[in-house]
């Protein structure tokens, strides 16, 4: 089964995607009759919608997908994978318990640059892995040779040890590795009931 | 302003606790006693105090600010009171009460402003925790957690690192120091027999048999209370809202005074 490519919030606009839609953006019933209560000249729905659209769009911050040059996307992965690959020695280190600021590093460092990291195959790949670890909060379940595990093949694919063709089997070993959490926590609780 | 000099040297000095620095931040509970009680008493605090206040209270809010990050504010706040110590849900509570105090929203449907008021309260803790008090006494000055400081969430990481690196305060220096009050401890009928002192009464042996000890885990978490009775100046009453104090001060010829609401009352 081909990996699961998880987006983040900023990846696309409603000028390139059709389809994209803003939470709330056809909520606007409530919105619509204040407005009316008000006593604004606004008679159908599909008005207060277009001006609440226009609103949004003109006061949030513009959706522009970014292109980003090559080596900036390698220094900054780089970067990146450096201090998540700290955190992650941190996390092997101690118990998940002392380790919720770096678990929560390295999400604020997934949302901060999940924008650039979009852009290239490889990249997309490995955030759609590093976002594995909150999926179903596997994060609490993970066990240090499983988060040494991680780390390791980060290590990899930051030193070029992983590459092109590698790096599909890189994230085949990532979600082999997450289907061993779940196998290992379902083992679990089994036991815990019998 | 002699006078004024001759009277604030005669005015008597109180060390509060833990559980008093903590309770001070609660609005409504100890706060107004508090300051009523600064315009009679030099109030001080320990160094091991505020250790315990910040790897305890501070860590704590520390802990929630992390999951809030990762899980959002509901999902947190949900585990949250399914799965953590009392004690943390009563930190939560006080926080919950300065941010509403402060901001009179809390923002748990943003995430990015319940972050940010998360963190506005752990400076606000930080910044205050000397409010009201003259100064800071006792053994463990210089230690590197208590003198770490933490001003914003970018702090939040190392201050971990320090805890995370070491677990424990060093403790076989104050132990070797103040080996008199342990012995007198130790001996002590109540210590000894009654059921509330059983593990402390432990730590307190094994550590009297090899100082060394207390730098175990549970031998080091398990003495605090003891620490603190033993750390306060014989100069300064102690000031507790844990009625266990009062074996250890009785043993240690030291005063004490345990709040309650019904202190305030007279």
């Amino acid at each position: 089964m081909a990996p699961q490519i998880i987006t983040g919030d900023n990846d696309l606009t409603p000028s390139t995607n059709p389809e994209f839609k803003k939470p709330g953006e056809e909520e606007t019933t409530a919105s619509d009759l204040v407005m009316r209560d008000r006593g604004d000249q606004l008679t159908n729905t599909r008005e207060v919608i277009d001006k609440i659209q226009s609103t949004v769009k003109s006061t949030e911050q513009p959706l522009i997908f970014r292109t980003y040059s090559a080596p900036y996307i390698a220094f900054y992965t780089n970067k990146l994978l450096d201090e998540i690959i700290v955190d992650l020695a941190e996390w092997q280190k101690n118990s998940t318990e002392d380790s919720l600021v770096n678990i929560s590093n390295i999400r604020t460092i997934l949302d901060k640059n999940s924008q650039y990291l979009e852009q290239r195959a490889e990249n997309r790949i490995l955030l759609a892995f590093l976002e594995t670890i909150f999926e179903n909060d596997n994060w609490e379940t993970l066990k240090p040779t499983q988060i040494g595990f991680i780390k390791n093949l980060l290590n990899d694919f930051k030193n070029g040890e992983i590459q092109g063709d590698a790096l599909k089997e890189f994230s085949r070993k990532l979600y082999s590795n997450k289907v061993n959490i779940i196998i290992e926590s379902e083992s679990k609780s089994k036991a815990k009931a019998a | 302003m002699n006078r004024n000099l001759k009277q604030k040297q005669h005015k008597q000095s109180l060390l509060l606790d833990t559980s008093v620095q903590i309770d001070k931040f609660n609005p409504g509970s100890i706060d107004a006693a508090l300051r009523k009680l600064s315009a009679n008493y030099d109030l001080y605090t320990s160094y091991f105090v505020k250790y315990e206040f910040k790897t305890g209270f501070i860590r704590s809010l520390i802990a929630f600010y992390s999951r809030v990050n990762i899980d959002g504010p509901i999902k947190a706040t949900a585990k949250w009171g399914k799965s953590f110590h009392p004690r943390d849900l009563k930190y939560k509570a006080i926080m919950d009460c300065i941010i509403a105090q402060c901001d009179k929203t809390i923002y748990i449907g943003d995430k990015k402003k319940y972050l940010a008021q998360i963190e506005m309260v752990i400076f606000h803790l930080m910044n205050n925790f000397m409010t009201e008090l003259t100064g800071i006494v006792g053994d463990f000055s210089d230690d590197e957690v208590i003198d770490y400081e933490i001003l914003t969430s970018s702090d939040f990481a190392e201050f971990e690192k320090k805890i995370n690196d070491r677990k424990c305060i060093p403790q076989a220096g104050f132990w070797e120091k103040h080996k008199i009050e342990l012995v007198l401890l130790i001996k002590d009928k109540t210590v000894q027999t009654s059921k509330d002192f059983e593990s402390v009464n432990k730590y307190l042996r094994e550590i009297s048999e090899d100082f060394k000890k207390s730098d175990k885990y549970f031998h080091n978490k398990g003495v605090g209370d003891v620490i603190i009775a033993i750390d306060s100046p014989k100069t300064h009453k102690l000031v507790s809202l844990d009625s266990a104090f009062q074996t250890y001060c009785k043993v240690l010829k030291k005063e004490l005074i345990t709040l309650s609401s019904s202190y305030f009352a007279h």
